[in-house]
Protein backbone atom coordinates (compact mmCIF):
# COMPACT_ATOMS: atom_id res chain seq x y z
CA UNK A 1 0.00 0.00 0.00
CA UNK A 2 1.25 3.44 -0.83
CA UNK A 3 0.72 6.12 1.81
CA UNK A 4 -2.32 8.20 1.08
CA UNK A 5 -2.65 11.98 1.36
CA UNK A 6 -5.99 13.80 1.25
CA UNK A 7 -6.94 14.70 -2.32
CA UNK A 8 -7.50 18.35 -1.48
CA UNK A 9 -3.79 18.75 -0.70
CA UNK A 10 -3.00 17.80 -4.27
CA UNK A 11 0.56 17.39 -5.36
CA UNK A 12 1.35 20.93 -6.35
CA UNK A 13 4.31 21.51 -4.14
CA UNK A 14 5.82 24.46 -2.34
CA UNK A 15 9.40 23.51 -1.58
CA UNK A 16 11.58 20.76 -2.94
CA UNK A 17 11.62 19.14 0.49
CA UNK A 18 7.83 19.10 0.53
CA UNK A 19 7.83 17.56 -2.94
CA UNK A 20 10.37 14.93 -1.86
CA UNK A 21 8.20 14.07 1.11
CA UNK A 22 5.33 13.31 -1.29
CA UNK A 23 7.26 10.74 -3.35
CA UNK A 24 5.47 7.42 -3.13
CA UNK A 25 2.24 8.96 -1.90
CA UNK A 26 -1.00 9.01 -3.78
CA UNK A 27 -4.12 11.05 -3.18
CA UNK A 28 -7.42 9.45 -2.34
CA UNK A 29 -9.61 8.87 -5.39
CA UNK A 30 -11.68 11.88 -6.38
CA UNK A 31 -15.06 10.90 -7.82
CA UNK A 32 -16.86 12.97 -10.41
CA UNK A 33 -19.87 14.94 -9.26
CA UNK A 34 -21.54 14.48 -12.64
CA UNK A 35 -21.16 12.59 -15.88
CA UNK A 36 -19.43 13.67 -19.07
CA UNK A 37 -22.10 15.01 -21.42
CA UNK A 38 -22.34 15.73 -25.13
CA UNK A 39 -23.06 19.38 -24.42
CA UNK A 40 -19.84 19.89 -22.43
CA UNK A 41 -17.88 18.16 -25.19
CA UNK A 42 -19.42 20.52 -27.76
CA UNK A 43 -18.63 23.61 -25.66
CA UNK A 44 -15.02 22.52 -25.52
CA UNK A 45 -14.84 21.85 -29.28
CA UNK A 46 -16.56 25.13 -30.12
CA UNK A 47 -14.01 27.02 -28.02
CA UNK A 48 -11.07 25.48 -29.86
CA UNK A 49 -12.94 25.42 -33.21
CA UNK A 50 -12.53 21.70 -33.67
CA UNK A 51 -14.93 20.39 -36.36
CA UNK A 52 -14.02 16.69 -35.91
CA UNK A 53 -17.16 14.65 -36.74
CA UNK A 54 -16.47 12.18 -33.91
CA UNK A 55 -17.16 14.96 -31.40
CA UNK A 56 -20.23 16.40 -33.10
CA UNK A 57 -22.17 13.79 -35.06
CA UNK A 58 -23.63 10.82 -33.16
CA UNK A 59 -25.10 9.24 -36.31
CA UNK A 60 -21.71 9.28 -38.01
CA UNK A 61 -19.73 8.23 -34.94
CA UNK A 62 -21.96 5.20 -34.29
CA UNK A 63 -20.84 3.73 -37.64
CA UNK A 64 -17.09 4.16 -37.03
CA UNK A 65 -14.85 1.86 -34.96
CA UNK A 66 -15.20 4.44 -32.15
CA UNK A 67 -18.84 3.36 -31.83
CA UNK A 68 -20.26 6.73 -30.80
CA UNK A 69 -19.41 10.32 -29.95
CA UNK A 70 -16.18 10.70 -27.96
CA UNK A 71 -14.64 13.59 -26.06
CA UNK A 72 -11.51 15.27 -27.44
CA UNK A 73 -8.37 14.07 -25.62
CA UNK A 74 -7.95 17.25 -23.57
CA UNK A 75 -11.48 17.05 -22.20
CA UNK A 76 -10.54 14.75 -19.31
CA UNK A 77 -8.05 17.25 -17.88
CA UNK A 78 -10.60 20.07 -18.05
CA UNK A 79 -11.80 18.57 -14.81
CA UNK A 80 -13.29 21.64 -13.12
CA UNK A 81 -16.75 20.60 -14.25
CA UNK A 82 -16.71 17.31 -12.43
CA UNK A 83 -13.84 17.33 -9.91
CA UNK A 84 -15.06 18.86 -6.62
CA UNK A 85 -11.43 19.35 -5.52
CA UNK A 86 -10.34 21.17 -8.66
CA UNK A 87 -7.89 23.87 -7.61
CA UNK A 88 -9.73 26.81 -9.07
CA UNK A 89 -13.13 25.97 -7.60
CA UNK A 90 -12.22 27.72 -4.37
CA UNK A 91 -10.87 24.76 -2.41
CA UNK A 92 -7.44 26.29 -2.76
CA UNK A 93 -6.85 30.03 -2.69
CA UNK A 94 -5.99 31.73 -5.97
CA UNK A 95 -2.59 33.33 -5.36
CA UNK A 96 -2.11 37.08 -5.46
CA UNK A 97 0.05 38.36 -8.30
CA UNK A 98 3.75 38.47 -7.47
CA UNK A 99 4.95 41.81 -6.03
CA UNK A 100 7.62 42.29 -8.72
CA UNK A 101 7.11 41.68 -12.43
CA UNK A 102 8.17 38.17 -13.38
CA UNK A 103 9.83 37.24 -16.64
CA UNK A 104 7.48 37.80 -19.54
CA UNK A 105 9.23 35.74 -22.15
CA UNK A 106 11.69 33.35 -20.53
CA UNK A 107 11.36 29.65 -21.14
CA UNK A 108 9.58 27.80 -19.72
CA UNK A 109 6.67 30.02 -18.84
CA UNK A 110 5.99 30.58 -15.14
CA UNK A 111 2.31 31.29 -14.79
CA UNK A 112 0.51 28.55 -12.99
CA UNK A 113 -3.14 27.96 -13.59
CA UNK A 114 -4.93 24.98 -15.03
CA UNK A 115 -3.72 22.15 -17.15
CA UNK A 116 -2.82 18.57 -16.67
CA UNK A 117 -3.76 17.92 -13.11
CA UNK A 118 -1.84 20.98 -12.00
CA UNK A 119 -3.33 23.09 -9.29
CA UNK A 120 -3.46 26.81 -8.83
CA UNK A 121 0.08 27.04 -7.59
CA UNK A 122 1.73 28.32 -4.48
CA UNK A 123 4.57 30.73 -5.14
CA UNK A 124 4.08 31.29 -8.84
CA UNK A 125 7.28 33.25 -9.34
CA UNK A 126 9.21 30.12 -8.48
CA UNK A 127 7.09 27.38 -10.01
CA UNK A 128 7.39 26.75 -13.73
CA UNK A 129 5.58 24.27 -15.91
CA UNK A 130 7.96 21.85 -17.56
CA UNK A 131 7.06 19.14 -20.01
CA UNK A 132 3.61 17.59 -19.91
CA UNK A 133 3.05 14.06 -21.19
CA UNK A 134 -0.28 12.38 -21.81
CA UNK A 135 -1.20 8.82 -22.65
CA UNK A 136 -4.69 8.14 -23.96
CA UNK A 137 -5.68 4.53 -23.35
CA UNK A 138 -9.37 4.70 -24.26
CA UNK A 139 -11.63 7.53 -25.42
CA UNK A 140 -13.72 9.38 -22.84
CA UNK A 141 -17.43 9.19 -23.75
CA UNK A 142 -20.69 10.86 -22.75
CA UNK A 143 -22.17 9.20 -19.67
CA UNK A 144 -18.83 8.31 -18.08
CA UNK A 145 -18.33 9.12 -14.41
CA UNK A 146 -14.62 9.85 -14.23
CA UNK A 147 -12.34 9.52 -11.24
CA UNK A 148 -8.89 10.99 -10.80
CA UNK A 149 -6.00 9.99 -8.57
CA UNK A 150 -2.78 11.97 -8.32
CA UNK A 151 0.53 10.52 -7.33
CA UNK A 152 4.04 11.90 -7.13
CA UNK A 153 6.53 10.64 -9.69
CA UNK A 154 10.28 11.20 -9.79
CA UNK A 155 12.13 14.19 -8.29
CA UNK A 156 15.54 15.43 -9.45
CA UNK A 157 17.70 18.57 -9.54
CA UNK A 158 19.68 20.43 -12.18
CA UNK A 159 21.83 23.59 -12.06
CA UNK A 160 20.06 26.40 -13.93
CA UNK A 161 21.56 29.66 -15.17
CA UNK A 162 18.97 32.21 -14.06
CA UNK A 163 17.26 30.74 -11.06
CA UNK A 164 20.05 28.79 -9.31
CA UNK A 165 19.38 25.14 -8.61
CA UNK A 166 16.27 23.92 -10.43
CA UNK A 167 14.32 21.21 -8.71
CA UNK A 168 12.09 19.02 -10.84
CA UNK A 169 9.19 16.96 -9.63
CA UNK A 170 6.66 14.88 -11.54
CA UNK A 171 2.97 14.75 -10.72
CA UNK A 172 1.02 11.92 -12.32
CA UNK A 173 -2.77 12.02 -12.69
CA UNK A 174 -4.69 8.89 -13.59
CA UNK A 175 -8.19 9.30 -14.98
CA UNK A 176 -10.46 6.25 -14.86
CA UNK A 177 -14.04 5.49 -15.79
CA UNK A 178 -16.65 4.35 -13.27
CA UNK A 179 -15.52 0.73 -13.68
CA UNK A 180 -11.96 1.66 -12.77
CA UNK A 181 -10.61 1.27 -16.29
CA UNK A 182 -7.69 3.62 -17.05
CA UNK A 183 -8.59 6.26 -19.65
CA UNK A 184 -5.84 8.88 -19.42
CA UNK A 185 -2.46 9.15 -17.70
CA UNK A 186 -1.19 12.73 -17.46
CA UNK A 187 2.32 13.46 -16.22
CA UNK A 188 3.27 17.02 -15.42
CA UNK A 189 6.82 18.08 -14.60
CA UNK A 190 6.91 21.00 -12.19
CA UNK A 191 10.08 23.03 -11.73
CA UNK A 192 10.89 25.04 -8.62
CA UNK A 193 13.76 27.53 -8.85
CA UNK A 194 15.80 28.74 -5.86
CA UNK A 195 15.25 32.39 -6.73
CA UNK A 196 12.32 34.16 -8.37
CA UNK A 197 12.85 33.96 -12.11
CA UNK A 198 13.75 37.32 -13.65
CA UNK A 199 14.72 37.83 -17.26
CA UNK B 1 -24.08 15.21 -42.32
CA UNK B 2 -23.91 18.32 -40.15
CA UNK B 3 -22.84 21.48 -42.02
CA UNK B 4 -19.38 22.71 -40.99
CA UNK B 5 -18.39 19.37 -39.47
CA UNK B 6 -15.34 17.64 -40.93
CA UNK B 7 -15.81 14.08 -42.20
CA UNK B 8 -12.70 13.68 -44.33
CA UNK B 9 -10.77 10.54 -43.36
CA UNK B 10 -7.13 9.66 -43.96
CA UNK B 11 -5.84 6.07 -44.02
CA UNK B 12 -2.48 4.89 -42.71
CA UNK B 13 -1.43 3.41 -46.07
CA UNK B 14 -1.76 6.82 -47.74
CA UNK B 15 0.65 8.61 -45.39
CA UNK B 16 4.33 9.20 -46.18
CA UNK B 17 7.03 10.08 -43.67
CA UNK B 18 8.02 13.72 -44.12
CA UNK B 19 4.49 14.71 -45.13
CA UNK B 20 3.41 18.14 -43.90
CA UNK B 21 0.10 18.68 -42.16
CA UNK B 22 -2.16 21.49 -43.36
CA UNK B 23 -1.25 24.49 -41.16
CA UNK B 24 -3.95 26.04 -38.97
CA UNK B 25 -4.10 29.73 -38.06
CA UNK B 26 -6.32 31.06 -35.34
CA UNK B 27 -6.78 34.69 -34.39
CA UNK B 28 -6.84 34.91 -30.61
CA UNK B 29 -9.01 37.82 -29.60
CA UNK B 30 -9.78 38.72 -25.97
CA UNK B 31 -13.02 36.84 -26.38
CA UNK B 32 -11.22 33.69 -27.50
CA UNK B 33 -8.86 33.84 -24.50
CA UNK B 34 -11.82 34.09 -22.12
CA UNK B 35 -13.79 31.35 -23.92
CA UNK B 36 -11.53 28.62 -22.59
CA UNK B 37 -11.94 29.53 -18.90
CA UNK B 38 -15.67 29.89 -19.60
CA UNK B 39 -15.75 26.40 -21.12
CA UNK B 40 -13.43 24.61 -18.70
CA UNK B 41 -14.01 26.70 -15.55
CA UNK B 42 -10.27 27.36 -15.34
CA UNK B 43 -10.75 30.75 -13.71
CA UNK B 44 -7.08 31.42 -13.01
CA UNK B 45 -7.03 35.25 -13.23
CA UNK B 46 -4.16 35.37 -15.74
CA UNK B 47 -6.62 34.01 -18.32
CA UNK B 48 -9.33 36.64 -17.86
CA UNK B 49 -8.02 39.61 -15.83
CA UNK B 50 -5.57 41.89 -17.70
CA UNK B 51 -4.62 43.71 -14.47
CA UNK B 52 -3.60 40.44 -12.84
CA UNK B 53 -1.64 39.39 -15.93
CA UNK B 54 0.19 42.74 -16.00
CA UNK B 55 1.04 42.40 -12.30
CA UNK B 56 2.62 39.06 -13.25
CA UNK B 57 4.84 40.89 -15.76
CA UNK B 58 2.81 39.69 -18.74
CA UNK B 59 1.59 42.19 -21.39
CA UNK B 60 -2.02 41.04 -21.02
CA UNK B 61 -4.14 37.89 -20.55
CA UNK B 62 -2.91 34.69 -22.17
CA UNK B 63 -4.51 31.40 -23.23
CA UNK B 64 -4.45 28.46 -20.83
CA UNK B 65 -2.75 25.11 -21.27
CA UNK B 66 -5.98 23.34 -22.26
CA UNK B 67 -6.45 25.75 -25.16
CA UNK B 68 -2.96 24.85 -26.45
CA UNK B 69 -3.70 21.14 -26.04
CA UNK B 70 -7.05 21.42 -27.78
CA UNK B 71 -5.45 23.35 -30.65
CA UNK B 72 -2.71 20.73 -31.07
CA UNK B 73 -5.32 17.95 -31.10
CA UNK B 74 -7.42 19.85 -33.62
CA UNK B 75 -4.41 20.21 -35.96
CA UNK B 76 -3.60 16.49 -35.66
CA UNK B 77 -7.10 15.06 -36.09
CA UNK B 78 -8.19 17.59 -38.74
CA UNK B 79 -5.37 16.03 -40.77
CA UNK B 80 -5.93 12.43 -39.64
CA UNK B 81 -9.72 12.50 -39.82
CA UNK B 82 -12.49 11.82 -37.31
CA UNK B 83 -11.71 8.09 -36.97
CA UNK B 84 -8.12 8.83 -35.89
CA UNK B 85 -7.25 8.60 -32.19
CA UNK B 86 -4.47 10.36 -30.28
CA UNK B 87 -2.68 7.75 -28.20
CA UNK B 88 0.13 9.91 -26.77
CA UNK B 89 1.11 13.53 -26.68
CA UNK B 90 3.88 15.53 -25.02
CA UNK B 91 4.28 19.28 -25.00
CA UNK B 92 6.30 22.04 -23.33
CA UNK B 93 5.32 25.63 -22.64
CA UNK B 94 8.01 27.98 -24.01
CA UNK B 95 6.13 31.18 -24.63
CA UNK B 96 2.58 32.43 -24.18
CA UNK B 97 -0.09 33.35 -26.71
CA UNK B 98 -1.65 36.64 -25.63
CA UNK B 99 -4.94 38.26 -26.53
CA UNK B 100 -4.34 39.95 -29.88
CA UNK B 101 -1.89 37.29 -31.10
CA UNK B 102 -2.44 34.82 -33.92
CA UNK B 103 -1.74 31.19 -33.12
CA UNK B 104 -0.11 29.23 -35.96
CA UNK B 105 0.01 25.45 -35.86
CA UNK B 106 2.21 23.38 -38.15
CA UNK B 107 3.07 19.71 -38.23
CA UNK B 108 5.02 17.00 -40.01
CA UNK B 109 4.96 13.20 -40.07
CA UNK B 110 8.30 12.05 -38.66
CA UNK B 111 7.58 8.32 -38.34
CA UNK B 112 5.09 5.75 -39.53
CA UNK B 113 4.94 2.54 -37.50
CA UNK B 114 2.80 -0.23 -36.05
CA UNK B 115 2.69 -1.78 -32.62
CA UNK B 116 0.71 -4.58 -31.01
CA UNK B 117 -0.36 -3.84 -27.46
CA UNK B 118 -2.33 -6.80 -26.16
CA UNK B 119 -2.14 -8.52 -29.56
CA UNK B 120 -4.08 -5.81 -31.42
CA UNK B 121 -2.20 -4.19 -34.32
CA UNK B 122 -2.31 -0.39 -34.23
CA UNK B 123 -1.36 1.69 -37.25
CA UNK B 124 0.35 4.83 -35.99
CA UNK B 125 2.13 7.97 -37.08
CA UNK B 126 4.36 10.21 -34.98
CA UNK B 127 3.78 13.90 -35.64
CA UNK B 128 6.05 16.78 -34.74
CA UNK B 129 3.88 19.82 -34.12
CA UNK B 130 4.76 23.43 -33.38
CA UNK B 131 2.54 26.24 -32.18
CA UNK B 132 4.02 29.65 -32.98
CA UNK B 133 2.77 33.20 -32.70
CA UNK B 134 2.41 35.62 -35.63
CA UNK B 135 6.11 36.58 -35.30
CA UNK B 136 7.26 33.00 -35.80
CA UNK B 137 8.21 32.66 -32.15
CA UNK B 138 7.94 29.07 -30.91
CA UNK B 139 5.37 28.90 -28.11
CA UNK B 140 4.70 25.18 -27.73
CA UNK B 141 6.58 22.29 -29.33
CA UNK B 142 4.66 19.02 -29.20
CA UNK B 143 4.89 15.39 -30.30
CA UNK B 144 1.68 13.52 -31.04
CA UNK B 145 1.22 9.81 -31.72
CA UNK B 146 -1.90 9.29 -33.79
CA UNK B 147 -3.62 6.00 -34.57
CA UNK B 148 -5.12 5.92 -38.06
CA UNK B 149 -7.53 3.44 -39.64
CA UNK B 150 -5.92 1.07 -42.13
CA UNK B 151 -7.52 0.00 -45.41
CA UNK B 152 -6.19 -3.51 -44.87
CA UNK B 153 -7.09 -4.35 -41.31
CA UNK B 154 -4.54 -6.94 -40.22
Amino acid sequence: MTPEVPAEIGLTFGTYEEARALVGTRTSVVFAERAVTGALIKYFCAMVRDANASYWDEEYAKKTPLGGVIAPPTFAVSSAHWDPNYALRGVRKIPAPPPKPAAAASAPVGQGGGGAGSGGGLNLTRILHGEQRFEYHKPVRPGMMLTVTNRAGKSWTKEGKKGGTMRFSESISEYRDEKGELMVTATSVGIVTEKAVQS
Amino acid sequence: MIPGVDYHQRYWEDVAEGEELAPVEDEITYRRVVMNPATTWDYFPGHHDPEYAKAQGQPTIYINTMHFLGFIDRLATAWGGPASFITRRKMSMRHSIYAGDTMVGQGRVVRKYTDEPGGRTRHLVELEITVENQDGQLCVPATVHLELPARQAS
